[in-house]
Parts: structure tokens; sequence; C-alpha cells
């Protein structure tokens, strides 16, 4: 057997590839108590290879050709997808194929109406193609009730059983909340920013010496600083997430640490003089960009998009009046006494422009931190 | 501008909070003699093949006792469906040739020509060390097996391991022609500093003119075509791109670097030409960039509009290989978040991951544009020395370099 001839052509300048379309199916199931509807899509030239419906072979398959084999299709389709709720087999029949032009070519579009014995854990079986063609997947959306599944099916993993309550709306909400909530913890710069806003309405700063504010009117400050923060980076959390407008990440990274790093001299040399909300609100829109380059990370599915992006968003919140509730009575207590207040107020002030500084040359000039070190 | 994007915005969104099965409006044709699809010819090829197994084989399914005659089938249908997958570049005839492939009973120990044949599919997949596995496996029980040989240097070259390599090319030496040989050294010689001398051998060898066959013209014109482009000499490379597109006319690699080096050289027109005569369904996702990238740049306003369309299939085509989770298609995908999508961020963190797994010249130079277009000089700079380590010579990469003061 003479190999040669055609691993050569390979062999010589391979590697090039995904030239054709992709074999995939496409499948929606909705269960509905004990009903279960949907649809499928598979595409005609895979359809051609399981069963040959070019029947005169001319290369181009009619509708015509398709409708003959119909009870054929139809009955292949049902012997390779196989639906159990509990254990117990559901009843589905295809009603009359329609056809769906995709980008991947033209399908076969197989209306799916069933019932099923219970209400219990649902099992979906896929073995369509992969006797003939490893590269076959069947990309699978179920829903039950307030449950969204998206299932993968490749030859190793063919059988699927849905994990109740899974991905209810509320869990993935949740998810997001968390995942908001760990970003404003783990990103010390909008740590640092937000210490030092807070710091110098809690413990004044070198120009007016001592602590100046009564407590209604520092929660007065806070509040304002806080809610101003919050609205600015909301708005551009979102705007940059709808994709409504967008900067460089290399931007954004160096104009947050930039706020940092102003933020830290304003506790030192007072360059704000006292108006912290609007530098809060006006830094804040820099840092909303900042969030949506996490949650971009994230890869919102697109179904859940407003969810998921509200939800984060309240995360960040969460996680920032968290940070609040800590930091004001720690300051508070550190400005009991005169020696702490000047002693915090330089440590603070001089740490926090140090590492803004850092990383504005970390991250606008691609300085290795670690280099310099 | 504003309100622009605020309108593609609500659209956007009306399209993701509405079903995706609403994206493409299911029909009925009103005739049986409505053509639903024109079946390409690789489809064809296939189907008539797998027909051609029903009919010996009674069915389509694998068997679960299989006989020494059945083995041997097993091997004449991979091979089979691994020519027609060769030949057409069609996805599904490799998943074939795997699925005929994966028949082979695990008790059973597979013959040279089965691990071969998975190190073909493996490679094609880009899964290259269970290739190399395999092609090991292969070389264990057949140690004279050129093809083998052959494969685990062209791997070895993608993967930058050019010591395994060359250890390959030279005992291929002792068991192949000299055109299959001297071309697989030249490729080592030419991506470790003697791009000059591999010119020059397969330029001698074109000229001897010795028991050559068409396909060795082939590969040699493309050999010497991508050795004169990465030397800048764009005539010579030209030239041999076009020989070997007059032999080989689908031949991918000759077609996207052509392609590539008309780009180059702002010959737009030539390039649209070289893809218009081509069933554009069928372009690999590379080379439909690269045509959509010279509609662009064109003038004409039935090119831009042509462009878009372009570009709107290959996001879509894009968002399938995403939904998969496997085999991303990261260097088209950096191609075509770095020339058409502008999204220069995407573009480098798939070019990133595109160069972890494969890293010839081509590869190399995609991440060093990315980098650029990210303004991300450390990343430029690792590139450099990783040239520089190598004595990989490539004008186009110099001039990235020059580009961005990297000093070497």
């Amino acid at each position: 057997m003479n190999l040669r001839a055609y691993i050569l052509a390979l062999l010589i300048f391979p590697l090039q590839c995904f030239g054709h379309s992709l074999s995939d199916s496409y499948l929606e199931l909705h269960f509905n108590n004990t009903a279960v509807t949907g649809h499928w899509q598979i595409a005609v030239g895979d359809l051609e290879l399981a069963l040959g419906i070019d029947s005169n072979a001319d290369a181009r398959v009619s509708w015509g050709e398709l409708q003959a084999k119909e009870l054929g299709l139809r009955a292949y389709a049902h012997s390779n997808l196989q639906i159990t709720r509990d254990g117990a087999a559901c009843t589905y029949t295809f009603d009359s194929m329609m056809l769906s032009d995709l980008n991947a070519g033209m399908f076969v579009y197989l209306p799916l109406t069933g019932q099923c014995a219970s209400t219990g854990a649902t099992t979906v079986q896929y073995d369509l193609l992969f006797n003939i063609d490893s590269s076959h997947r069947g990309i699978a959306t179920v829903y039950e009730e307030e449950n969204l599944h998206s299932l993968l099916f490749t030859p190793t993993q063919r059988s699927v059983t849905l994990a109740q309550h899974s991905t209810s709306l509320l869990s993935h909400m949740k998810n997001f909340v968390v995942e908001g909530v760990w970003h404003i913890w783990i990103g010390l710069d909008h740590i640092l920013f937000l210490v030092a806003l807070l710091l110098p309405i809690v413990l004044g700063n070198k120009e007016t010496r001592t602590q100046n504010l009564n407590y209604a009117d520092m929660l007065r400050e806070i509040v304002k600083v806080v809610t101003a923060f919050t609205v600015a980076h909301s708005i551009t959390l979102i705007l940059a997430s709808l994709n409504i407008v967008s900067l460089p990440s290399r931007l954004v990274e160096s104009l947050i640490a930039l706020s940092v790093a102003i933020s830290g001299l304003n506790i030192i040399v007072p360059i704000f003089r006292g108006r912290h909300w609007q530098i809060a609100f006006g830094f804040g829109l820099i840092h909303g960009f900042g969030f949506a380059g996490v949650l971009s990370d994230l890869s919102l599915p697109t179904a859940q998009y407003v969810s998921g992006l509200l939800s984060f968003n309240v995360g960040v919140e969460i996680g920032q009046l968290a940070i609040v509730l800590v930091l004001v009575p720690v300051l508070l207590l550190l400005g009991g006494l005169n020696p702490t207040r000047i002693a915090t107020r330089a440590c603070a002030g001089v740490c926090i422009t140090a590492f803004g500084a850092l990383w504005v040359a970390e991250r606008y000039w691609d300085l290795s931190l670690a280099s310099l070190v | 501008m504003m309100a622009i994007r605020l309108i593609k915005y609500i659209a956007a969104l009306g399209i993701c909070v509405l079903s995706p099965q609403l994206a493409a409006q299911q029909f009925v044709p009103s005739s049986a003699d409505f053509v639903v699809e024109t079946l390409p010819s690789s489809i064809v090829a296939l189907s008539r093949e797998l027909a051609a197994t029903r009919a010996v084989t009674g069915t389509s399914t694998s068997t679960t006792k299989l006989e020494k005659t059945d083995l041997a089938n097993i091997e004449q249908q991979a091979l089979a469906a691994y020519r027609i997958a060769v030949n057409t570049q069609e996805q599904r005839a490799y998943g074939h040739t795997l699925a005929v492939l994966e028949r082979w009973p695990e008790e059973q120990e597979k013959t040279s020509i089965i691990h071969i044949l998975l190190a073909s599919v493996l490679q094609h997949e880009h899964q290259f060390n269970e290739a190399l596995s395999h092609l090991d496996a292969a070389l264990i029980k057949d140690p004279t097996n050129a093809q083998a040989w052959l494969m685990r240097a062209q791997i070895n070259l993608v993967i930058a391991d050019y010591d395994t390599a060359r250890e390959s090319c030279t005992i291929l030496s002792t068991l192949a022609r000299t055109a299959i040989s001297t071309n697989c050294m030249a490729q080592v010689d030419a991506l470790t500093g003697n791009a000059r001398r591999s010119l020059e051998l397969v330029e001698n060898l074109l000229s001897e003119n010795r028991d050559l066959s068409r396909q060795d013209y082939a590969e040699l014109f493309i050999s010497a075509a991508s050795f004169a482009q990465r030397l800048g000499e764009v005539e010579d490379a030209t030239s041999y791109y076009h020989a070997a597109l007059q032999i080989t006319p689908d031949q991918a690699y000759g077609v996207v670097h052509y392609a590539q080096l008309l780009l180059e050289q702002s010959r737009f027109d030539d390039v649209i030409d070289l893809f218009a005569a081509r069933d554009e369904r069928l372009l690999p996702d590379e080379q439909k960039i690269l045509y959509t990238r010279a509609l662009l740049m064109s003038d004409e306003r039935r090119n831009i509009d042509h462009a878009e369309k372009l570009k709107d299939s290959l996001q879509e085509s894009f968002d399938a290989a995403f939904k998969r989770q496997e085999a991303l298609p990261n260097k088209a995908y950096a191609q075509f978040t770095l020339y058409l999508s502008d999204e220069p961020e995407k573009a480098l963190t798939a070019a990133r991951s595109n160069w972890a797994l494969q890293k010839e010249p081509s590869d190399t130079l995609l991440l060093a544009l990315a980098a650029q277009a990210n303004n991300a000089h450390s990343v430029i700079s690792v590139l450099a020395r990783w040239v520089e380590g190598h004595s990989t010579e490539d004008v186009r990469l110099e001039q990235v370099f020059a580009n961005n003061e990297i000093v070497r």
C-alpha cells in the first residue's frame, strides 16, 4: 500500500485547516411540566453523508429528494436522540420538516413535540453522525422551566444528565454578584483608590491638620463620594460592556493607576481641595472601564447578558460597601490620637502614591515591577 | 456616530433577546424542484465513499468482533477517507477518517499505517504531541518508514524543535528520494540561519530537473517561494508561488502565502482575482480573511459590500467554532481581530495562544504584528530574542523589530 502520494501532499506544507464548515447540528428543547417541545437543525450535507439524499447523484439536493427521504430522515434522527426523565423515555415525534438557511449552509429543520412520564432528572442521549464523523458535534440548548442548559455532545460525551436547577437565572446572577465582589476585593488598585478618597475625609489632610468634620458631615461626605464613584463606574461599566464606548485597556489600566497615584498624593498634599465627590466621579468613570474589561473576560452568555452585567455591578457595589464599612471604623480609631492620625496619613499617602506610580510605569511603559526591585 | 452605535446596540440586543432560531427564518419551498443545496465536491466524494462502504459492509456502523479482513478493510477505508480529506481539506472527511480509525479494536495492536493515519488526523487538528507519539510508535514498528520520518520532521518544524527535525531529515536522506530529503533539510536550514543556502539548493534541484514528479515540482516551488519571501526577494517569491499554483492551484499553504505576498505589494486586484474564481463557501478562514482584506483595500463600493458580507460570515464561523469549546482557530481569529474587526487585544491573545502551539515564521510575524498593534513592546522584545536565538531570517519580522526600535 503506497501512502506516500497522499501523505506527502499534507506533509510538506500541512497545517492549513478549518476550510470547510464544521459539522454541527443544533438541538433546542423546552420542557414544561411533562411536555417537551423544540426543534433540531441538521445540515443537508451531513444528511447526504448519512442517508444519501442526492438520489440522482447530480450533486444538487432538491426539495423533492429531501421529501422522498423524509420518513427515513425522521427515523434516522429519532434513532439518534433519546430523551428520558427520571429514567423513563419521553415519547416524541417530529412534525413536517422545514429548511433553515444558516451561515454554515442549508439545514433541515425538524420541529419536535412530545410527552414525558415525569418531571424528574432529564437525560439527553445524542448519537447523530458519530459513527461516520468523529468531528461532528451536537450543540444543544435545553430550557427546563426557569433553567437554561447549554450542552455539547461529542463522540466521547454522548449522554448528558442535566443537573437540576444548576444554572437557574438566580444562580447565574448569584455567580456574577460573587464575581463582582471578588473583583473589587482582589483589585488592589480599586481598594487603594477608595482608601485614598476616604482617608482625607475621615482623618483630614495636611492642610486641615486635624479632623475637622463632625460625624454627620463626615457620613454625608462619605456617602457622596461612594455614591459618585458608584454612579460613575456604573455608567462606564454598562457603556463599555455593551460596546457603546470603548477605550484601549492599556490606557484604562494606566489611568486607573494614575488615579491611585494622584489620590494618594492628595493625602499628603491637598490637591482636590474638598472636591472629593467630583474627583470620585471623574476617576470612577475610568474605573468602570476596568470593571468592564474583567466582565468581558468572564464571557457573559448573550442570552443572560443584561442580568449578568447588572449582577456584576451589584457585586462590585456590595464589595465596595463592605470595604467602606470596615475601613471607616478603622480610620476613626486611628484618627483618635494625633500621632496615629499623622502617621497613618503619611504612611498611606506615601504607599498609595508609590503603588500608583509603579503601576503607571508598569502598565503604560511595560516596565516590570520585578525588574525594578 | 454615537447615535449609530446606539442603534446598532439596540438591534444587537434585539437579536440577543429573541430566541436563536429566529435568526434564520424557517421556510418550506414551494416546488419539489427547488434546489436546497449544491453539494461541494468534497461532500460528493465522501458520500460516494460512504455509499461504497455501506454496499460492502451492509452497514455504516462499527462491528464488534473483527476478523483479519475486517482490519484490512479498516485500513483501506481509513486510507480512502484520508485521501478525500487531503485532496479536499473537508473537515468531515478528516472526521470520517478518525471515525474509521476508532473502529480499530483496542486489544489489537495498531499497524504502522494506522499509527501514521492517526498522526495525520491529529496533526490536522493541531494535536502535535499526540501525533508525534503515534509517529514514534509507527517508527518502532517500521524504522525505515520514510513517510513517518518526513511527517515527524514537518511537525517538529512547526513546533520549532529544529534539532529533532534535522535528525529526521538526516535519516530521511537514506530512505527517500533526493527531492524529498533535500527539501526537508532545506526547510530546516532555512529556519536556522541558512535561508540563502536553502534557496540555492532548491533552485539547483529545480534546474537539474532529474526525476522530479509534478508533486515534487510543486513542493520545491513552494519551498523556494517561501525562502525567497522571507529573504525579501519579492519578484522571485512571486514567480515561484505562481509556478507552484499552476501545478496545484488549491494547495492551501501556497494560496495563503501567495495572497499574503500580493497584499504586501498592494496588489489588491490580483488577490481578488485569485479568490474570485473559487467557491467562496469553501474558502478556509485564512483565505477568506485575505480576500476580505483585499476587497476592503480596493476602492470599489461593491467590493466593500462584499467584504462586509464575508466579515459577517467569518464572525459566524468563529462563533460556531467557539461554541464547540475545542480546537479554536486561534491563528485565523487573531488575523480576523487584527485586520478586520479592529480588536487588537483579542488579536494579541489569540496570536499568543497560536504561537504557544506553532511557531512557523508566519505565526511569529502574526504575534509580532498583534503585539505592535497593542504597543506591547515587551512581547516584541521576547520575539526578537527568540528569533535571534534560532537565527530565523524574515525581512518582515526584521521590519517589525526595526519599527519598534528593538536593539538586537
